[in-house]
């Protein structure tokens, strides 16, 4: 009751704010739309919780309704300046997957974990492109282009709509402290999964450019991909070894540092083509399982996690607009419920045909359905891609975003509460494993 | 004087009443109700002109209201200043052929910072530092305004103008955080006791101080022809002197620590006070100017009284540190109360931002109701804010470095003049002070007063002035206080060198 008075008041005061001034400095506006949206979202979080929903719901719940779309609180110029936070956060919210992801506990799980991901990114992407193609009688852009450029264009959707969310996944594990097989695979498929969209979006969309007409033809997606991908490893050992330097020789000022490298790979990432996230995450990866300072790296990352979940849902909330999600609701719908039938489907047949536990297979396919940053990322990389299909390609990516942002965490959730797994730790920050030396360096 | 009689920057109908039309202000004149421009006019929201009453002409005007006492011509922002100021660019993508480039130099400034980092935190190097006696010099910051400087040169490009946009936010954030800590740190319980001498010490050292550096920057800046009488009825200049003198006014906490080992810890506990008496003439000096300097523009869409402004942000002080309060009272976990303060310190400076309010002020308010409220958030928030204060102060330095008008002669020129008259000022205030019997400290420690360092809220005041007035002579202000702040490290350190190692801190230290 207090939170939900605590919100009116900080609506009121913004309310107040915005009459009073026809707008301070850039700075201050932004000052002031990224306090509110942090207080915003958490107290929303908390109401949520108490209804026994995920508190990233309510944070991107937050986002949504004090942004521009409902309320305006939090106008599209502050939302677009809040891009750099979102950037950090996305960084640190992978190196905290990375240093998550022991080699050594996951190995057991690899084929489970491949099957799943080939099955899962191959088939749903197929199954939604198959929705998209049947239902282009309903969509403007679609209807008027030939078969074979419409199948071309419904391809490119469907990669980018069966995008996973690695952020909702390492949330909402640090949320519930859950750990254990379920919560191990489904971290292991979302971020593989990530590799493979973003390979696929490369190479569906030039396919689609090809089949359209528009320049850019399979050389230009293969240096692409190279650059992206190999870039983006690489620049993820020097990140792990500038990291574990810092930790082991420096210390002093670790989390300045810290942030100060994941603004760096937030801000010149996306200006020179790389993916911050997988940067970031071959990072972590790199610092948990070839060092011994995963721990200490995974505690920094974590003892800012709280804030970095809430600004980052919140933000990416506030980018939805669900105005536009009513005129194309059929397609939305049908596209929601296809995305998430194969993916359940291809879950269980991964895991059946792998051997996995009867919970993996009962369980872990639910965590493929939530949808956050890569896949909204690709959705607006898809209409900038192919401007001349207009608002209403937009409006049906974003609006499955949409549905599945707001509505998929809390089913994963369930899952991980029925699963039993929720609740197995009580830090993050997990011990390193009894066999591996104190200080050895190689404990993978 | 560039301002206009009426305040609002107004020698057209327009400036004043933006909504009103030139031919809509030409028909009030043929009916008679026309406001001469000179007279202040309230804006059309506020009092709509009320329909012309032909028998009684005199009853339709409308009541004159006070314009701001001190109003600002309207000026452009200031080159340096601009790119925390305007809105951050979407980020251009890099050509091709130009990102093996980017890459390599990203990789080496993140080394060198490495690099540095480690070096500063290598025993060898800080004996080193002590040796040739710089350490002072980089616990004040100067390699990382060093840095700023640096990493902002075309060449080197890391902090470019949509980076710097971008960080914008931060420096924001930054203020707030500082104005929380120095409003904190007045708990009224540590000011029980004060007595008359010691207030009387601190107006000394206060005031003293304040009138030199003003009186100093007058003679400097005047200029060739003008009289100086007619320079203190600039507006603009008396805003600069003000905030250049608010600055000189204070000192860093740290001062009891540097007194001589001699010193009796009640005497070192005194200037503690004194120490704190001084921030709070700081921030009402910057209240002062903030309340009745206002910037020029639309941005704002009430006009008020000087006065009013003044206890708006006294009020809007005193609501968000009751929300504060309230909220952090909620928080259940180490990691909410975090999200808590970080997200109630930057709403509570953005929404001063906002409202042209001084974020400083404004926190430092909120701050002092949150410390003498009762209750068990206190020490969390203080260890909250501890633990970013030095991060964030060595950020904003970073970021100065990077806005450091380099090419403003004036502000070179107004470094010495700051420090010397500074110094002068404190050791008058200082002897008058031990004349009247209102400060007991021998020579030695009151040389220590003289030449105290200026500290960061001295820094953050002038930040702030240059936040609210980005165009103009204000960035002189803020070149004279961070050099001054940083020559004045050095002359503290001239004065200690020799001496056996300062006292321990009577109280935390900041």
């Amino acid at each position: 009751m207090i939170d939900a008075v605590l919100l009116a008041l900080l609506a009121g005061l913004m309310h107040t704010a915005r009459t009073f001034s026809a707008g301070g400095q850039a700075a201050a506006g932004t000052s002031l739309g990224f306090g509110y949206l942090l207080l915003t979202a958490f107290l929303s979080g908390r109401i949520f919780a108490a209804a026994r929903l995920p508190k990233l719901t309510g944070y991107i719940a937050a986002g949504v309704v004090v942004g521009p779309s409902v309320l305006g609180f939090v106008d599209a110029t502050v939302v677009d300046n809040l891009q750099i936070v979102n950037g950090i956060a996305v960084s640190l919210i992978a190196l905290t997957a990375g240093t998550e992801l022991r080699l050594d506990r996951v190995r057991p799980l690899a084929r489970t974990i491949g099957l799943t991901t080939a099955l899962g990114v191959f088939g749903g992407a197929l199954a939604i492109a198959a929705t998209v193609f049947l239902l282009r009688g309903h969509l403007a852009f679609l209807s008027a282009l030939p078969a074979a450029q419409a199948a071309a264009v419904a391809l490119v959707l469907g990669v980018v709509l069966v995008a996973q969310s690695p952020a909702v996944v390492v949330a909402l594990s640090d949320e519930l402290r859950a750990d254990g097989p379920v919560t191990r695979v489904v971290l292991g498929v979302v971020v593989l999964a990530d590799l493979f969209v973003i390979v696929l979006f490369a190479l569906a969309s030039a396919a689609a450019k090809a089949a359209l007409g528009v320049a850019g033809g399979a050389r230009i997606a293969v240096g692409h991909i190279a650059w992206e991908l190999l870039g983006s490893i690489v620049a993820g050992f020097v990140l792990a070894a500038l990291l574990a330097a810092y930790l082991r020789w420096v210390r002093r000022g670790s989390t300045l540092f810290l942030l100060t490298a994941a603004f760096v790979v937030a801000e010149v990432g996306q200006r020179i083509g790389f993916d911050p996230l997988l940067v970031s995450l071959t990072a972590g990866v790199l610092v948990r399982n070839l060092t011994a300072l995963g721990d200490e790296l995974h505690e920094l990352v974590g003892g800012a996690s709280l804030p970095v979940y809430v600004i980052f849902f919140a933000v990416t909330g506030s980018k939805l607009h669900l105005a536009d999600v009513p005129p194309v609701a059929l397609p939305v719908l049908a596209i929601v419920a296809v995305r998430a039938a194969s993916l359940l489907a291809a879950g269980r047949a991964g895991a059946r045909l792998a051997g996995a536990p009867p919970e993996v297979a009962r369980w872990a396919p639910y965590g493929l359905l939530p949808q956050a940053g890569v896949a909204l990322a690709l959705a607006l990389l898809f209409t900038r891609a192919f401007p001349e299909f207009g608002g209403e390609a937009s409006a049906v990516a974003l609006g499955v975003v949409a549905m599945n942002e707001l509505v998929a965490p809390a089913v994963y959730r369930l899952a991980l509460v029925r699963s039993g797994e929720a609740g197995r730790t009580h830090a993050r920050a997990t011990p390193a494993p009894a066999s591996a030396p104190p200080r050895a360096v190689g404990n993978g | 004087m560039e301002s206009t009689a009426n305040g609002n920057g107004a020698g057209s109908p327009e400036a004043g009443h933006p909504e009103r039309s030139e031919a809509a202000f030409a028909a009030e004149r043929s009916r008679g109700t026309a406001t001469p421009t000179a007279t202040p006019i309230p804006t059309p929201d506020a009092i709509p002109t009320p329909a012309p009453i032909p028998a009684l002409p005199n009853f339709t005007e409308p009541i004159p209201t006070r314009p701001p006492p001190r109003a600002l011509p309207p000026v452009a922002p200031n080159n340096a200043v601009a790119p925390i100021l305007q809105p951050p660019e979407p980020p251009e993508a890099i050509s091709p052929r130009q990102r093996p480039g980017v890459v390599i130099r990203t990789i080496l400034g993140l080394a060198l910072l490495l690099g540095l980092a480690y070096a500063a935190a290598h025993p060898a190097v800080e004996r080193f530092e002590r040796r040739i006696g710089v350490s002072h010099l980089v616990t004040a910051g100067l390699p990382f305004i060093a840095l700023g400087m640096l990493a902002r040169m075309p060449m080197v490009g890391v902090l470019s103008d949509d980076v710097l946009a971008q960080l914008g936010p931060v420096l924001r954030l930054g203020l707030g955080w500082i104005g929380f800590i120095v409003g904190f740190r007045l708990d009224a319980r540590q000011l029980t006791g004060t007595d008359e001498r010691t207030v009387a010490t601190a107006a000394l050292l206060s005031s003293l101080p304040f009138v030199a550096v003003v009186a100093a920057a007058a003679a400097v800046l005047v200029p060739a022809a003008g009289p100086i009488a007619e320079r203190f009825r600039d507006p603009v200049f008396l805003r600069d002197a003000i905030v250049l003198g608010t600055a000189a006014s204070m000192t860093a906490a740290t001062v009891p620590q540097l007194l001589p080992a001699r010193t009796p810890p009640a005497a070192a506990a005194i200037v503690g006070r004194i120490v704190r008496l001084e921030e709070i003439a700081g921030i009402l000096g910057l209240a002062l100017v903030a309340a009745y300097f206002r910037p020029q523009g639309d941005a704002v869409t009430w006009r008020l009284p000087g006065t009013a402004w003044l206890m708006l942000t006294a009020g809007a002080g005193t609501l968000l540190g009751l929300v504060v309060l309230v909220l952090l009272r909620r928080a259940r976990s180490g990691a909410e109360f975090s999200v808590l303060t970080l997200g109630s310190v930057a709403f509570s400076s953005g929404l001063a931002g906002y409202l042209h309010l001084s974020s400083v002020v404004v926190c430092f308010v909120a701050g002092v109701l949150l410390a003498n409220f009762p209750g068990s958030q206190k020490a969390r928030f203080r260890g909250v804010l501890d633990l970013l204060e030095r991060p964030i102060h060595l950020v904003l330095l970073v970021i100065l470095g990077a806005l450091w008008p380099t090419r403003s002669v004036t502000g070179w020129l107004l470094i010495p003049v700051f420090v010397s008259a500074r110094v002068l000022g404190r050791w008058a205030g200082a002897k008058a002070a031990f004349r009247i019997g209102a400060l007991d400290l021998d020579e030695g420690a009151r040389r220590v007063i003289a030449v105290a360092p200026v500290g960061s809220l001295a820094i953050a005041i002038v930040v702030n002035a240059q936040l609210l007035y980005p165009g103009g002579s204000i960035a002189d202000a803020v070149v004279a206080v961070v050099g001054g702040a940083l020559a004045t490290e050095a002359l503290v350190h001239a004065v200690h060198r020799g001496r056996p190692a300062p006292r321990a801190a009577p109280e935390p230290s900041p």
